[in-house]
């Protein structure tokens, strides 16, 4: 089921709305400008002229925050505290992404909530692309 | 063509080049695509005010954009492969902030036998510019 509820609030099973975009190679580009790698495999040095996505934007595209259904309660930040990922296949300039979320743990630590999302890119054929769990906590004045 | 083989040697260290995140490379990164009305969106990765509002005392980079000179080096490393398989772990320590000077690097720590090929383990981590690791990883690639 798809929640809207603040992300900090979650339970286990919730989903965040799912994102789907375009990488145009503007957008590629912007990321290899960001990172300062300037690859040609990005820059339609591949296979038969093809640009390779950098991995760069799909980890920040596959970042829980950029659901659109995103929110946390005023007054918090969200901090990224760890994760795992496993490339599966590369994706190619051009292509159409999804990216799921879905809550798969949650617990307290001291004194600090931390959730555990799986997040899963699929490219237009539906084929994985990546798949990674993102280890979140939140930030407050009061936390610091 | 990749630099690491069934040959290389446990304990050897790889490292990327240095990278200083000047404000304009954080802004793209975090920033939303540069087509989004009011680019760059504001969070805290962006706009010190709504850093300081979540307790941070700086606007800090996006841990991920650190994972990006990882990998980096792991493209290097294991070649384009290794977006067909390959796996990182990452634990980001501390704040990075703008003007830091970050480099990832890796060191070559296990090998074992995996359907006839050889996966390679490695730790990983980026610096800054006083030697602080700022994010803390595992990673691994078939050769």
């Amino acid at each position: 089921m798809l929640d809207r509820k603040p992300a900090d609030q979650m339970d286990v099973g919730d989903e965040f709305e799912p994102l789907e975009f375009t990488i145009t190679p503007e957008l590629n580009q912007q990321y290899l400008f960001a990172v300062e790698d300037y690859h040609p495999r990005y820059l339609g040095g591949g296979d038969g002229g093809q640009s390779l996505v950098h991995p760069a934007l799909l980890l920040n595209f596959s970042n829980t925050t950029r659901s659109p259904s995103y929110v946390v309660s005023p007054g918090l930040g969200t901090l990224h505290a760890g994760e795992e990922t496993r490339f599966v296949r590369p994706a190619t300039v051009g292509d159409t992404l999804r990216v799921t979320w879905r809550v798969v743990d949650r617990y307290e630590k001291r004194g600090r909530v931390y959730h555990v999302r799986e997040a899963v890119v699929v490219d237009g054929t539906g084929r994985t692309v990546l798949v990674r769990r993102l280890t979140s906590t939140y930030s407050s004045k009061q936390s610091g | 063509m990749p630099i690491i083989t069934r040959e290389t040697r446990l304990g050897e260290v790889f490292e990327g080049n240095p990278k200083r995140i000047a404000v304009e490379r954080l802004w793209a990164f975090s920033g939303g695509p540069f087509t989004q009305k009011g680019w760059p969106v504001k969070n805290l990765h962006t706009d010190l005010e709504t850093a300081r509002a979540v307790g941070l005392p700086c606007i800090a980079a996006s841990g991920t954009q650190c994972q990006g000179y990882v990998v980096e080096i792991l493209l290097d490393l294991f070649g384009e492969e290794w977006l067909s398989g390959g796996s990182m772990t990452a634990k980001f320590i501390s704040i990075v902030g703008v003007d830091s000077v970050i480099r990832a690097k890796g060191l070559v720590r296990a090998r074992s036998e995996e359907s006839e090929r050889v996966r390679v383990e490695l730790d990983v981590w980026c610096e800054n510019q006083e030697g602080a690791k700022v994010l803390v990883g595992t990673a691994s690639g078939l050769v």
